[in-house]
């Protein structure tokens, strides 16, 4: 199986320009850049992918062994960008896929030109000094609240979004794939994600990159998103006036703006 | 003055408040970024929070316990944001003493006419008897899985396992002890184990260690090892079937006592005859003396005739037997027939038999299995033996009919098993080691014949069948 089919990759946008990658976080899957990609496809080569375990990635590529860390990830994003032939890369990555970015970059420093990290954050626990928000009972909350909700994947989700006439565009679609995966890869993707320690690999990074930090964002606290841009070597900060986690569906408008800005 | 209907009117105005207040669910209304507006009674009395805290800034995650919050961030409000809808989504609240209360969120997201978020509808059920259900559904479901795990390792053990409830009544019969017992599990579970389980009596019984019991299981003897083992609200019997193993002791023993029995009877005759030839030769006369001689020779033959058995026996459990097939006439077989069978009795065997038939097999093996029948017939009878045949599709039968007194119904398959004997305790005077027939049955099979014995009133008749050419 070819990396695209793996990763349920879609390519738009001008071909041969300059790719834009986006990759998604915890929780769905690449429809999360539905209002904001279509704004850079006149200029770039955008390029949208599920992570494995997510969306309507192979599940069956699922690896608990590769993914038991986020460089598993990073290197799945790296193999898109070899199979796809993508060079000069500008990776926008929301929620723990900002950390994945950061390894791929890393790993590779001339695959990318830029990176754009919204909502980043290295370590979600808090650590002596270091605060990342949580503690460890609560991930284990978190691993109770995908637990209590498993039956939720099809059932709660599900005739909502077939009820929608309204809106037929996202029937089909978010039926078969929207936010639902196995509900075990969802907790090892929760485990995985919220007890990753990147911090180091911060200052690995030379490439140029923007934090996009919203408002009250109980997930990646503002602090955070001021300790990556201090750790990273060539960042620029931007405070959005987007409250919560997902600024990429709460703002799509300003996520743009600043994205433009950067670029 | 008001009439019934505006009476009606101001009630149902006041009680529509009042169920929005103090309805059993708790509301929430927020803006498209989480900041609530309006609260409920009940979710003020939930949170044990104070309105206007909640409503000069607070966010709806504010209220969330912190691994619900992430749940909430990551998945809740992203869905809600493209669907317009969340159904039932199981969180916890955080009550006002730090205590959570596990609750069912559901959101409907307002739009304006331009289609912009405008406004959040969120209902909270309580949801803790439902939470404790759902966890004693998983335990139980887990519990449930572990026990069916158990009943495959229990249908595949080669052990019958059988566990009788503190009444006597037997709750589980694993498929093992359904084939030992030869009773099907439906119809025993729930009855009591002394009325459905044959030697009831013998098996069951206080806890203790493998015992070897004898049970009559469809008129036959079974030997069962059983151990009981004292389950708390019941007993486990762990039973084997051991009749095999019984079996074979038994005919271990039996080998011994008839192999040694038949050779000690002709070698008795050896040496009595041997030693009175040699202590009293000068008194026996000539007559006297071949009486001696000729015991001597009839004992030694029965001797060889016995370890020969032994051996062929051997061998052909060896498989290093083999026909050898050829091509002759019936007659052949018989033309020798007489004068092996044992001496002073080849007069009484009557061969009926043209000649010209002609069959397909080992000359010799089949004439040392025909040596056999007419041997025993000679043996049982004391009037004439038929040699006579009949024709068969693809075979000619040979049959031996002698007037003895013939084979019990029960017996008659059960005469060509090895060591077997019609008359084990030997009270007819009759010997043989019990592998004639055997190696009779072995023989005619290595040449695709058949052997077998006829239903008869009277007598004994043996046939083989022999195959066409």
């Amino acid at each position: 199986m070819s990396v695209a089919a793996r990763n349920n990759v879609h390519l738009t946008g001008r071909s041969g320009a300059q790719p834009m990658l986006f990759a998604h976080g915890f929780g769905c899957d690449q429809n999360m850049w539905r209002h904001v990609a279509p704004a850079f496809e006149d200029e770039y080569r955008v390029v949208r992918f599920d992570h494995v375990g997510a969306g309507g990635s192979d599940l069956s590529a699922y690896d608990r062994g590769k993914y038991a860390s986020l460089q598993g990830y990073a290197d799945d994003i790296l193999e898109i960008c070899r199979e796809l032939e993508l060079h000069d890369v500008i990776f926008v990555g929301h929620s723990v896929s900002a950390m994945m970015g950061v390894l791929a970059a890393a790993a590779e420093p001339n695959r990318f030109a830029k990176l754009v990290l919204v909502g980043p954050s290295p370590r979600y626990i808090d650590d002596g000094d270091y605060s990342g928000g949580f503690t460890a009972e609560d991930i284990e909350g978190l691993l109770d609240s995908l637990d209590s909700n498993y039956l939720g994947w099809s059932t709660a989700f599900g005739p909502v979004i077939m009820g929608r006439p309204d809106r037929p565009e996202l029937g089909e679609e978010l039926t078969n794939s929207f936010c639902r995966t196995d509900p075990e890869i969802a907790k090892h993707f929760a485990h995985v994600t919220f007890t990753s320690d990147n911090r180091t690999d911060l200052g690995r990074v030379e490439t140029p990159a923007l934090v996009l930090q919203c408002t009250d964002d109980v997930i990646a606290p503002t602090h955070v998103g001021e300790y990556v841009h201090a750790q990273l070597r060539n960042s620029r900060l931007v405070y959005m006036r987007a409250s919560g986690h997902c600024p990429n569906l709460s703002a799509p408008e300003e996520t743009v703006t600043a994205i433009r800005a950067f670029l | 003055m008001p009439g019934p209907c505006d009476d009606l009117a101001g009630l149902l105005e006041e009680s529509t408040e009042d169920l929005y207040e103090h309805a059993p669910v708790a509301y929430a209304s927020t803006l498209p970024d989480g900041r609530i507006v309006k609260v409920n009674e009940t979710l003020l009395r939930w949170t044990g929070r104070e309105r206007p805290d909640l409503l000069e800034g607070a966010r709806l995650h504010d209220l969330l316990a912190p691994g619900a919050r992430i749940y909430y961030e990551s998945h809740y409000a992203p869905l809600l944001h493209m669907q317009g809808e969340v159904r039932e989504i199981a969180v916890e609240l955080v009550r006002g003493d730090g205590s959570r209360l596990p609750v069912l969120m559901s959101s409907t997201l307002v739009r304006d006419d331009d289609d912009r978020p405008r406004l959040v509808r969120t209902t909270f059920f309580d949801a803790s008897e439902r939470r404790r259900y759902e966890q004693e559904l998983l335990r139980a479901r887990a519990d449930a899985e572990s026990r069916a795990r158990a009943a495959l390792a229990l249908g595949h053990v080669d052990d019958g396992v059988v566990l009788v409830g503190l009444t006597g009544r037997i709750e589980v019969l694993n498929p093992a002890a359904e084939r030992i017992l030869g009773i099907a599990a439906e119809d025993a579970v729930g009855r009591p184990a002394a009325e459905t389980i044959e030697g009831w009596d013998l098996i069951g019984g206080r806890p203790h260690d493998a015992e070897t019991v004898p049970v009559l299981r469809a008129g036959a003897e079974q030997w069962l090892e059983v151990a009981a083992a004292d389950a708390g609200d019941g007993m486990v019997y762990t039973i084997r079937d051991v009749t095999g193993q019984r079996q074979l002791e038994r005919l271990r023993t039996d080998v011994v006592a008839i192999v040694s029995h038949e050779l000690r009877t002709p070698l008795t005759g050896v040496y009595g005859a041997a030693a009175t030839l040699l202590a009293r030769s000068a008194e026996l006369d000539e007559e006297q003396r071949r009486g001696m001689l000729e015991l001597l020779v009839e004992q030694a033959r029965r001797l060889s005739t016995i370890v020969d058995q032994i051996l062929l026996t051997s061998r052909l459990e060896r498989g290093t037997i083999s026909a050898e097939l050829g091509e002759f006439d019936l007659t052949d077989v018989f033309a020798d027939l007489g004068r092996t069978a044992a001496p002073g009795v080849a007069h009484r065997l009557i061969v009926d038999i043209e000649p010209g038939i002609r069959v397909r097999g080992d000359l010799d093996r089949l004439r040392q299995v025909l040596t056999n029948l007419v041997d025993n017939a000679l043996k049982y009878s004391e009037g004439p033996v038929r040699a006579t045949v009949e024709p068969r599709d693809l075979a000619v039968r040979i049959l031996i009919s002698d007037e003895g007194p013939g084979i019990p119904a029960g017996e008659q398959d059960r005469i060509f098993e090895k060591f077997y004997r019609l008359d084990p305790d030997q009270r007819a005077g009759v010997g043989g080691t019990g592998l004639g027939l055997y190696i009779a049955r072995e023989l005619v099979e290595r040449m695709d014949g058949r052997i077998g014995v006829l239903r008869r009133d009277r007598g004994a008749t043996f046939y083989v069948d022999v195959p066409l050419p």
